[in-house]
């Protein structure tokens, strides 16, 4: 048991660290690994995942609101869509059996590693003109040339819309909703990559609250392996939010790419051998 | 000019750190076989973990409300949803 702990610590600190960088909570790293290494029941997995992604908010968010990089006040928005979500989801996850769950987070899994190859490389998109009613004006010090960058949060009411499908998938697999959240502010409401990242980070605390404590009701959190898991997220999201501006972010997704595509395969292989 | 946020911050690091301290007594209660007190600690742990957003939404509301009213109401509206999700939580654990 206490080797299984060990191996779960290093895992959760490697997810805490390639969460809070890429803004995507960790559970996408978590779930396949307690549930295809270490032979935890999926919903128990997803439980113990969900407060890994709190933890990852809950470092990652600290760091980033000090630095400047997180919009409260867009994360916030966003974030009454998305914990609504969250209810959902965590309530329809409650209905469906392991095989199901493994089925959807393989077609995930690859959706989201294709959306991220496809991103890749992208220049941020300028925003110029008047700034329609719900729009969110506000700007951050970009640390690799220390010039201040303006942006505009546009589109809100359709992002609210996706909002809300990015916190029913967080509640129903166990994942922040990050991979939602950040292609709908960098892409769909033209916020900045580093900002997306950020203020997504600082969203996934709420959303996962929102169904972890669905799970708990349930008792589907194992205490003591939340424990490891926990604090093995929050020393690698600390490192990961504090080391984010030096790494570049082509090297991330191409990471992310790779890791989402080998458990995307294992979860597929659960899935068709029932 | 920067919003405040040094209260919010502090509710994060806060809730982190003692999250950690129960999580650390549970680990070693269970290396000295003292399967009670790890689970008690470990639950509380857990509690703390799920309870630091909603506490960090509340120091949102106490640091924004003078400057801020629109990330206020946004704040209180996720409280709320928060809410309702422990309610619907507490029914089905009946």
């Amino acid at each position: 048991v206490i080797g299984l702990e060990l191996f779960a610590f290093a895992a959760a600190l490697g997810a805490g660290a390639f969460g809070a960088l890429v803004g995507v909570g960790g559970g996408l790293i978590i779930v396949p690994m307690l549930s295809v290494f270490f032979g935890v029941e999926l919903h128990t997995a997803i439980g113990v995942s969900l407060l890994g992604v709190i933890a990852v908010s809950t470092s990652g968010a600290a760091s980033y609101l000090n630095a400047g990089f997180a919009n409260r006040r867009l994360g916030l928005t966003l974030l009454v869509a998305t914990a609504a979500g969250g209810i959902g989801g965590g309530y329809l996850a409650g209905l469906l059996d392991a095989r199901s769950l493994s089925g959807l987070f393989a077609l995930v899994l690859v959706l989201v590693a294709l959306q991220m190859l496809r991103a890749r490389g992208r220049p941020p998109e300028e925003v110029v003109g008047e700034a329609a009613a719900l729009d969110i004006d506000a700007s951050y010090v970009e640390p690799t040339t220390g010039e201040t960058v303006g942006y505009r949060a546009r589109n809100v009411p359709v992002a609210l819309g996706v909002s809300v499908a990015a916190g029913a998938l967080s509640g129903l697999m166990g994942i922040g909703g990050g991979v939602v959240n950040v292609p709908t502010m960098n892409v769909l409401m033209g916020v900045p990559i580093r900002v997306a990242t950020a203020t997504s980070t600082f969203m996934l605390g709420a959303t996962a609250a929102a169904s972890s404590v669905l799970y708990l009701s349930r008792g589907q959190i194992d205490v003591v392996l939340a424990a490891v898991v926990v604090l093995g997220v929050f020393v690698g999201a600390s490192v990961g939010a504090r080391f984010s501006r030096r790494v570049p972010r082509a090297w991330l997704s191409a990471l992310f790419v790779i890791v989402a595509g080998v458990f995307a395969t294992q979860m597929l292989i659960r899935f068709l051998n029932g | 000019m920067r919003e405040p946020v040094r209260l919010t911050i502090r509710a994060l690091r806060g809730g982190q750190l003692a999250a950690a301290a129960f999580f650390g007594v549970a680990l070693v209660a269970q290396l000295l076989v003292q399967e009670q007190l790890s689970m008690t600690a470990a639950t509380i742990g857990v509690l703390v973990v799920i309870a630091t957003p909603a506490v960090s939404l509340l120091a949102t509301i106490v640091e924004a409300r003078r400057t801020d009213r629109p990330t206020v109401i946004a704040a209180a509206l996720v409280l709320a949803v928060l809410g309702v999700a422990t309610g619907v939580a507490l029914i089905i654990g009946r």
